[in-house]
């Protein structure tokens, strides 16, 4: 035993019983664990224990204070206010960024992020899981998983919104009906005021009568088909990055509706499906009674192509995955909101399934004059819908240009990559390709291209820092070395 | 629905047999039985014989006569006794008087009466159990349980649960009267309970790594950890003792004479809150830790997601769609709480000296009273059935996807 421990140590080895290591190994696990000891940030992977208490404390701090912020009472308009860089997208982000404070460290999920959501069109963003698609809407929702998850100062999310309008005791405001002439015009008086319809008012199905002993006469307030009173509007741009929830709920649900991956498990199951449509009318509609809720609850069943009378009083487990991937995207159109957020709408449903449902969707799109915007990992599902096409990888845009753009002439190499791993019917290919490696860690993220080493196309270049967005097209921009014009 | 329920309750009954057989055994395998504490030291003065307690035992349906069964099986011989061919006795008389004549003898021949005449304090049926071997002594005990189980059994299902040796009455009369009272104090106590401990732990819930989160878990811990005669006894010593704010026990005052019904009730009050206190402080902590747990769970479900994307406000995102989930799983412990609300808190019950059925279950039990421990735990197995089946029933009302068909 002796004269084996001897020759291993002559050979530069060291001698454990059963194996034998190299020295270097050795040496260079001492050094790993010498680094996590005295909470050197070196190899992130490893982290003492000393280190993440410390990350943890600081964390408590920073969320604490997004929290407060969040949660403050009569914040002054003025604060979060702004206006639209092109008055045509209904979504602006600019400079995103989202990042999740966790005790490893702080994970950049969204990092930097920039773009528009023109009216009435589809945006699709795609990248592979982790890349920060879905963190992206959620920002824009204020759903982040708080407190961990915060939107960073400094980032803009402006959405352009609009709110009814208050009178001075925070009120809304009713339009009234006004009398129409013979041809369908609006009537008006000598000074030029409309002529409102008046009715006498009605309490519990009886005329009020008023102190001198006549019925009271009121305007009558204007309805909507569904038998729902209308109201003044306006229009305002928010930046959603520093709204207070309080206010964010109030669109919500309303003008930014979102459709969940897991239609399974998206609904609560001790309520029918009726009371859960239902709710967003009450919330969001002012002056919504229990009949006009349930025709408009009707009505959208209707849209999705559900038969609502089937459904109304139906408990969610008792429908299958379509369609209650259906009810949820009725539940996205009661309010007809400006933006639907679909992400990965489609994931958890089988193939036959999920053609009906991007169908719907796109019919769907056509009738509510909105936007979507569309999460996928599918670049088939992207190809069928969207209008622009944005690429992301690892928290940041790395290609964005029109479909077409992005289809036909695919410039940063992991979008062709993308393009590649998908299967075709007309290619045939013995393996189908898969880009190699996986994305990098994301907490502490060097500063140079993200997709550096799993790319094909790398040049020296790629060891300097992270390329810049370059505008290719008007529509088209890139972020990759390999398209800077040399100077 | 009818079906299911009658059909658990026809199980139910199997359950309560086999509870109640297990509780007979139980509390006759006790070393020390009714009669043998009762008398204990009249039996080392002397004034009392041996020849005495059994006989009063057998009154109590207590003994086990390892003679008889001995002498039956044919394991102690016996003088005088005819037998047949095949060894058994003949019985003469046509009646076990038989059993009586003659002298017992043991394998050798030798007369008990001569081995054990040294030991005085000895009767015939103890000299018996001694020449027996482990098995056989197990058996006569097994065959004497059956017997007494038997009658006990027969009585019950006449509806007579015996008399209680402790207290005289008969045992449904004593249950009955004092039921009662255990039931005011542990409703009020569980109603409080649960105003108290649903609200913190859907708090701490929401509030988790929180400082009210961190507030509330160390209260509850403190809570579960706790022992009742201690934190009773320490209740007890601060405000009776110490600072005379509450009386130290009893359910009221004795030197109320001819009182009205509302000084009465307010006596009754005052005399309770320390118990009750005690109760609620030591029983918050573990329901509030469930539906802290729970509450965490539900909040990150999906359907949360959901609603806050509706654009629900956070307390109708709690109370309206998560407490409901929540709930679901509170609703098993119903099946728990029940026997609890009638069978009394025995050990609280104890240290403020109630009159409730707890603790007259507590003292009935170290003393041995075979009917009233039966029937006291007879009650509490049939309100657990009773209390499991409901929650079973609760649960098809608060959870849609729960249905219960045959």
């Amino acid at each position: 035993m002796n004269n084996k421990k001897i020759n291993a140590e002559q050979k530069g080895e060291v001698y454990a019983p059963g194996r034998v290591f190299a020295k270097e190994n050795f040496v260079e696990l001492g050094r790993a664990v010498k680094r996590t000891f005295e909470g050197g940030q070196k190899d992130s992977h490893y982290i003492s224990n000393k280190e993440s208490r410390r990350i943890a404390k600081e964390n408590m701090r920073i969320t604490k204070e997004y929290e407060k912020e969040k949660k403050r009472k009569n914040v002054p308009e003025s604060e979060y206010v702004t206006k639209m860089r092109d008055d045509r997208n209904i979504v602006e982000f600019d400079n995103l960024h989202t990042y999740f404070f966790s005790d490893a460290g702080v994970v950049k999920a969204v990092n930097g992020v920039s773009f528009d959501i023109p009216q009435g069109s589809t945006v699709g963003v795609v990248g592979e899981s982790g890349c920060g698609k879905s963190v992206t809407s959620l920002s824009l929702m204020q759903l982040v998983q708080a407190p961990k998850g915060q939107v960073i100062r400094g980032s803009e999310i402006r959405f352009k919104s609009t709110v009814y309008k208050q009178d001075e005791n925070g009120k809304n405001i009713p339009i009234y009906e006004v009398k129409l002439d013979e041809y369908g015009n609006e009537m008006h008086d000598e000074n030029g005021d409309p002529i409102y319809v008046t009715a006498p008012k009605m309490h519990k199905g009886k005329p009020v009568i008023g102190k001198d002993g006549n019925p009271v006469i009121e305007r009558v307030q204007k309805k909507d088909e569904d038998g729902i009173p209308l109201f003044e509007t306006e229009e305002k741009v928010y930046n959603v990055a520093k709204m207070p929830t309080e206010v964010m709920r109030k669109i919500r649900g309303r003008e930014i509706t979102m459709i969940f991956q897991e239609p399974m498990t998206s609904l609560n199951p001790i309520f029918t499906i009726g009371k859960q449509l239902d709710e967003v009318v009450f919330l969001h509609i002012p002056g919504a009674t229990k009949a006009s809720a349930k025709a408009r609850t009707y009505e959208m069943l209707k849209m999705v192509g559900i038969i609502p009378e089937n459904v109304y009083t139906r408990y969610p487990h008792e429908l299958s995955g379509g369609m209650r991937q259906r009810v949820m995207i009725a539940m996205a159109l009661l309010c007809h909101p400006k933006l639907i957020i679909a992400d990965e709408p489609t994931t958890a449903l089988d193939v036959t399934i999920q053609a009906q449902i991007l169908d719907l969707l796109r019919e769907i799109k056509k009738q509510i004059n909105g936007s979507i915007m569309l999460i996928t990992h599918d670049l088939g599902v992207i190809a069928e819908m969207a209008d622009f096409v944005v690429v992301m990888y690892a928290g940041r845009i790395i290609e964005m240009g029109t479909a077409k753009e992005i289809f036909d002439n695919p410039l940063h190499p992991y979008t062709m990559g993308l393009q590649k791993s998908k299967p075709a019917v007309n290619k045939k290919v013995d393996r189908l390709y898969s880009i190699p490696g996986s994305v990098p860690n994301p907490i502490n993220m060097p500063n140079y291209c993200y997709f550096r080493d799993r790319c094909d196309k790398r040049c020296a270049k790629c060891n300097g820092d992270y390329p810049e967005m370059i505008q290719v097209s008007p529509t088209h921009k890139v972020s990759c070395h390999l398209y800077e014009r040399e100077v | 629905m009818v079906k299911y329920i009658i059909k658990r309750l026809l199980l139910s009954l199997l359950i309560v047999v086999g509870v109640s057989v297990i509780i007979y055994v139980l509390i006759r395998l006790m070393p020390m039985d009714y009669v043998d504490q009762k008398f204990q030291s009249q039996l080392s003065q002397g004034t009392v014989q041996k020849e005495d307690i059994e006989r009063i035992k057998e009154g109590y349906g207590l003994q086990v006569k390892y003679r008889d069964y001995a002498v039956g099986y044919g394991w102690i011989g016996r003088t005088g006794l005819k037998y047949d061919e095949e060894g058994n006795i003949v019985d003469t008389n046509n009646d076990k008087s038989t059993l009586d004549e003659g002298i017992l003898i043991d394998a050798s021949g030798v007369a008990l009466s001569e081995k054990y005449k040294d030991n005085k304090s000895l009767s015939e049926n103890d000299w018996v159990q001694r020449e027996l071997s482990g098995g056989q002594e197990a058996i006569c005990k097994i065959r004497s349980f059956f017997e007494g189980y038997g009658t006990w059994l027969i009585n019950a299902l006449h509806g007579d649960f015996g008399q209680s040796f402790k207290f005289g009455d008969d045992v449904g009369t004593i249950i009955g009267r004092q039921m009662w009272i255990s039931f005011a104090i542990s409703l009020v106590a569980l109603v409080l309970q649960f105003i108290i401990a649903i609200p913190l732990g859907v708090q701490a819930a929401t509030h988790q790594y929180g400082a009210m989160d961190y507030t509330v878990t160390v209260l509850a811990m403190m809570g579960i950890s706790l022992p009742t005669f201690f934190f009773g006894a320490l209740v007890l010593g601060l405000f009776s003792l110490k600072l005379g704010w509450f009386p130290y026990q009893g359910l009221n005052d004795s030197s109320l004479i001819n009182p009205t019904w509302i000084t009465h009730f307010l006596d009754t009050v005052h005399h309770l809150v320390l118990p009750i206190v005690t109760l609620v402080i030591l029983s918050i902590g573990g329901l509030m830790r469930y539906t802290r747990t729970n509450m965490l769970e539900v909040l990150s479900a999906d359907y949360i997601r959901t609603a806050r994307a509706k654009g629900c406000s956070e307390k109708t995102v709690i109370y309206r769609h998560a407490f409901r989930n929540t709930l679901i799983p509170v609703v098993t412990m119903l099946a728990g709480i029940i026997p609890s609300l009638f069978g009394g808190a025995m050990i609280t019950e104890q240290v403020f000296a109630l009159p409730g059925i707890g603790n007259s279950a507590y003292q009935a039990l170290i003393i041995g009273d075979v009917p009233f421990v039966m029937a006291y735990n007879l009650f509490l197995a049939v309100l657990s059935v009773l209390g499991t089946l409901l929650s079973d029933l609760m649960y098809a009302v608060v959870d849609p996807r729960v249905k219960i068909t045959k």
